[in-house]
């Protein structure tokens, strides 16, 4: 199958989360014949349980459909579905370095939102042909008209010839296929060229090692040519190509414009990060395509196996899923409470989630994740500045002269009649007020800047209960601020546990260490003796809590000798005690060193 | 290893006069006459045992004696001739079914222990409870056992009822004390799906309060000189119910009629709660066939149940491993807690931590 680059098209889809690009893509792909409506399921190329579970989409996927045109040639389309959450647009922006247009799509119910903003002006800044698509236009309070008249005053996008659809009934999705024929332009570049090919994606498979997913920019690739990662000067043997119908099709070559994938023996998955280009070893191109900016993690948090053997395998599922996932990033670290683990760093919390989940499900492993923490800059007195990504690291105060963390450039829209809960919460956490703009006659756009330690307490759940679900957020990293910080150690039966420690903000830091005891009293369970949980600053207490002692725990009826069931019984409870980690004396389970993060404002 | 042939015998009869609020065993009202049936299939199972002989037998319900006396002695009459002899026969009864006649049936075929559903000896807590007897008619027919010849008789005591009071517990004992029986077994109340108190939302009593009347039990039988040789059973020296000691100690039994469970051959199993079907033949519905390491986990969480614990060389020969080796971080942890002692042969829980016998034993299994 072997198309002339004219009769090739390029796209991603583009939206706000559930504005309904993971629905529009299965109509794509039910429409083209590419998957038989028997086989079809929802969100076909959400590939992980886990997306499907949750209706959201996390990795991108790339897949090729054929489309006959209504001018009666036949075209090649290579789809790449996007994620919509904030965590994950440094996978829209890969996903849009391959392709030459975007599909826009918006809910004809909702409107322009946050993220339609920020990957509107993504898809902009790479060059692509923007295409707007109104979608839910069969529910009845859409207001296509007024959605479309947003598009073009606010963001400046032509909407005369915008396609109005029901991706969930396919209703218009037709017009969509035909407009990616007439509206995205064909990609360019040369075959004769000397090879670039873009790496967008890869994945391990333990039979063909890395597999990666690549665009070619300029000349071809076939099976049996010689290649060089550009970058890292790694040569390799070409041992398979192929395009994605979503299943893998083996192809003789990937040429010019055409998108796929390519497996060459690469064993060492560290020799391969998206953003790299592939060239051939004897006809190598002059420079690299330009990369992808690396995205520096936002948060970071501690991973440890419950049970202390699986570290070996931890590191290798790491390792495993960093090739998948290059903004996930780790390194070894040693915890007196948790023992070896490691020290990771995510996107966001719904990253940092999905990549736990991952571990869990796909390695099958136990998992402990202390609170997430983000990275400050602390100036010591002697004038060095240190990271801190472990609040359990932060230098003794005496040689400490200034704390600084990061703060976000948020920028909310919501009805206009929430400003005043907004801004209310963005006070409360500590946010400075940096704009308020009118979106339109209903909504507006409320900037402030944030230290992001707030954002990730439960900062976008507040949001949505103080505005009924209305508002969405975007934000990202503006700069760092010197803070009135401190660390605030967690005691239990006295003894300092380091994986909870936190970087608290001084003027909160009463309410906030009695919210935290309290809340490990609650998840902690009753311990042969009474333990008493303390929050203590430099050594002073400033809240205590304690966990009383079991007084009972044995089942005094057992008799008819049916001691099965007491077996049962037991080799249940045995389970749940296998996700506890005796920490000294005390048998602590898992969630509650991720307790902190779910301390409501009312209880703060 | 061949398998240790069983020489104890349950059987079960799932009747009773009225249903108690809290009971979730097996058991119908007898007024479903179901009861000639069920007779006729137990006894038909019963007789299946051909010649084998038992060393216990114990006749479980429901109540036992809420039977037609002509059904009821039919079935001491097939059970009598299966004991060993100086075996242990019990059979379990409450106050209003155990008649005259009922007695001198047992007495006749050899019965030697009877085990009693006393719960309560107030008249509050027995109403609450639902049950229709009074302490007064239990008076008068453990007199009247003993009148007979049976002075080998075990007093049920629940304790742990929603509010209940130290004082209504000392009573209780006292009272239980007064009729000087040989064995005491007490349980706390505990709410189970599919009973009329779980129905209504009832509470078991505070953990607080049910732990110190269980302290209190253990101190005041202990003072008149009864011995609690497992979790919730104490007898005078050397009246411990012979049976349930098959049970702890981990030995074979066989199990009879409608949700009954035996062990035998390496198999645990358990006959279908449902009595028309088991009249109509039904029987095994759980089956577990026993490995090593279960049997090892078995032979810890019955044994240990016991004062006198578990013998380390036994385990060792049973299972061809070391328990101090195999399980050592849990058992000095527990020792380290005050939880276990090991003397000589024998590793155990403490007195005064066998209320929190569930904990040790869900590191040790």
């Amino acid at each position: 199958m072997s198309f002339d680059k004219s009769h090739i098209r390029n796209f991603s889809i583009i939206a706000h989360i559930d504005h309904g690009k993971s629905t529009l893509a299965d109509r794509i792909l039910e429409l083209t014949g590419t998957v038989e409506k028997r086989q079809m399921k929802e969100q076909l190329l959400d590939s992980m349980d886990l997306e499907r579970e949750r209706g959201i989409t996390i990795k991108l996927n790339a897949v090729t459909v054929s489309y006959k045109a209504k001018d009666g040639e036949e075209y090649i389309y290579n789809l790449i579905d996007t994620p919509g959450h904030v965590d994950f647009s440094y996978e829209v922006s890969r996903s849009l370095a391959a392709c030459e247009g975007a599909l826009l799509v918006v809910d004809a119910t909702q409107g322009v939102q946050a993220q339609t903003l920020a990957n509107v002006y993504l898809a902009i800044d790479n060059d692509l042909e923007v295409v707007p698509v109104i979608n839910k236009i069969d529910l009845p309070s859409a207001m296509p008209e007024f959605v479309k008249g947003e598009i073009e005053s606010r963001i400046g996008i032509d909407c005369s010839s915008c396609c109005e659809i029901s991706a969930k009934t396919g209703m218009g999705v037709e017009e969509v296929l035909e407009s990616i024929v007439t509206m995205i332009p064909a990609p360019s570049g040369d075959e004769n060229n000397p090879l670039q090919a873009l790496i967008f994606d890869s994945y391990y498979d333990s039979y063909r090692g890395v597999i990666v997913n690549i665009r070619v920019k300029e000349g071809k690739v076939k099976v049996g040519d010689e290649i060089r990662l550009m970058q890292s000067g790694k040569d390799y043997l070409v041992t398979e190509v192929g395009i994605r119908v979503p299943q893998e099709l083996k192809t003789n070559e990937l040429t010019v414009g055409e998108v796929g994938y390519l497996a060459a023996q690469i064993k060492d998955i560290h020799d391969v990060f998206p953003g790299e280009t592939i060239t051939l070893k004897n006809n190598p191109a002059k420079e690299p395509l330009p990369g992808y900016r690396r995205i520096n993690p936002m948060v970071y948090c501690g991973l440890y196996p419950v049970d202390s053997r699986d570290y070996l395998d931890l590191k290798e599922a790491l390792e495993k899923l960093t090739l998948n996932d290059s903004s996930l990033i780790f390194e070894p670290e040693t915890s007196q409470a948790l023992g070896f683990g490691f020290r990771c760093g995510f996107l966001g919390l719904l990253h940092m989630d999905v990549v736990q989940e991952r571990l869990e499900r796909e390695y099958n492993l136990d998992l402990i994740l202390t609170a997430p923490s983000v990275v400050y800059k602390v100036v010591k007195t002697d004038k060095t500045v240190i990271e801190i990504e472990n609040p359990s690291k932060l230098p003794d105060l005496s040689s400490i002269s200034e704390i600084d963390e990061p703060y976000v450039a948020a920028s909310i829209m919501a009805p206009k009649e929430y400003v005043g809960p907004i801004m209310e919460l963005c006070q409360e956490r500590r946010g400075v007020y940096t704009d308020l703009e009118y979106f339109d006659d209903t909504r507006v756009i409320i900037k402030y800047d944030l230290p992001l330690s707030e954002i990730i307490y439960n900062f976008f759940d507040k949001l949505k209960s103080y505005t009924k679900g209305y508002a969405s957020l975007d934000y990202e990293f503006k700069e760092y601020r010197k803070s009135d910080l401190v660390k605030m150690d967690i005691l239990l039966n006295g003894e300092v546990i380091d994986a909870l420690s936190s970087i608290v903000y001084r003027p909160n830091s009463y309410k906030r260490g009695l919210a935290i005891v309290s809340k490990l009293k609650a998840v902690i369970p009753k311990q042969q003796f009474e333990v008493p949980v303390q929050a203590a600053i430099s050594g002073k207490v400033i809240a205590r809590a304690d966990i009383k002692s079991v007084r009972k725990d044995v089942l005094a009826k057992c008799y008819g000798g049916d001691i099965s069931r007491k077996k049962k019984l037991l080799e249940k409870q045995k389970e749940g005690k296998k996700r506890m980690k005796a920490v000294g004396s005390v048998e602590v389970p898992q969630d509650a060193f991720m307790a902190i993060l779910s301390i409501g404002d009312d209880d703060k | 290893m061949p398998f240790q042939v069983a020489k104890s015998l349950y059987v079960h009869i799932p009747f009773c006069d009225g249903i108690c609020p809290y009971c979730d065993f097996c058991k119908v009202e007898k007024s479903t006459h179901y009861e000639q049936g069920y007779l006729k299939a137990l006894l038909f199972d019963i007789q299946n045992l051909g010649s084998r002989r038992f060393d216990t037998v114990y006749v479980g319900g429901g109540t036992p004696t809420c039977l037609e006396d002509d059904n009821f002695l039919r079935l001491l009459k097939a059970l009598s001739p299966l004991l060993e002899i100086g075996g242990e026969f019990t059979v379990e009864a409450n106050p209003e079914s155990l008649s005259e006649a009922k007695i001198a049936m047992m007495k006749e075929n050899g019965v030697n222990r009877v085990s009693i559903g006393v719960e309560s000896t107030s008249r509050k807590n027995l109403l609450f409870l639902g049950r229709k007897h009074s302490f007064d008619l239990v008076k008068d027919r453990v007199y009247a056992l003993k009148k007979a010849g049976i002075d080998n008789i075990n007093l049920d005591l629940m304790y742990g009822l929603p509010g209940e009071g130290l004082d209504e517990v000392k009573e209780d004992i006292d009272n239980l004390l007064s009729l000087s029986p040989t064995h005491i077994s007490t349980y706390s109340l505990i709410l189970e799906k599919g009973t009329d108190f779980y129905a209504r939302g009832i509470k078991e009593g505070e953990q607080e309060e049910v732990a110190d009347q269980y302290e209190l039990i253990n101190d005041l039988l202990k003072k008149s000189g009864y011995h609690r040789y497992e979790v919730s059973n104490f007898s005078l020296p050397d009246k411990e119910s012979r049976h349930n000691l098959v049970y702890w100690e981990n030995r074979p039994y066989v199990g009879l009629g409608a949700g009954a469970s035996g062990y035998e051959d390496g198999v645990r199993y358990r006959n279908t709660f449902s009595i028309p079907r088991f009249n109509e033949g039904k029987r095994k519905v759980e089956e577990e066939k026993v490995d090593r390491d279960s049997e090892a986990s078995y032979f810890l969480l019955t044994g240990l149940r016991l004062a006198k614990g578990i013998s380390l060389k036994e385990y060792r020969s049973l299972f061809g491993m070391d328990l101090l080796s195999n399980r050592k971080e849990a058992i000095d942890r527990h020792i380290g807690l005050g939880n276990i002692e090991i003397k000589g042969d024998r590793l155990m829980v403490k007195e005064e931590r066998m209320i929190l016998l569930d904990r040790v034993l869900v590191d040790l299994i």
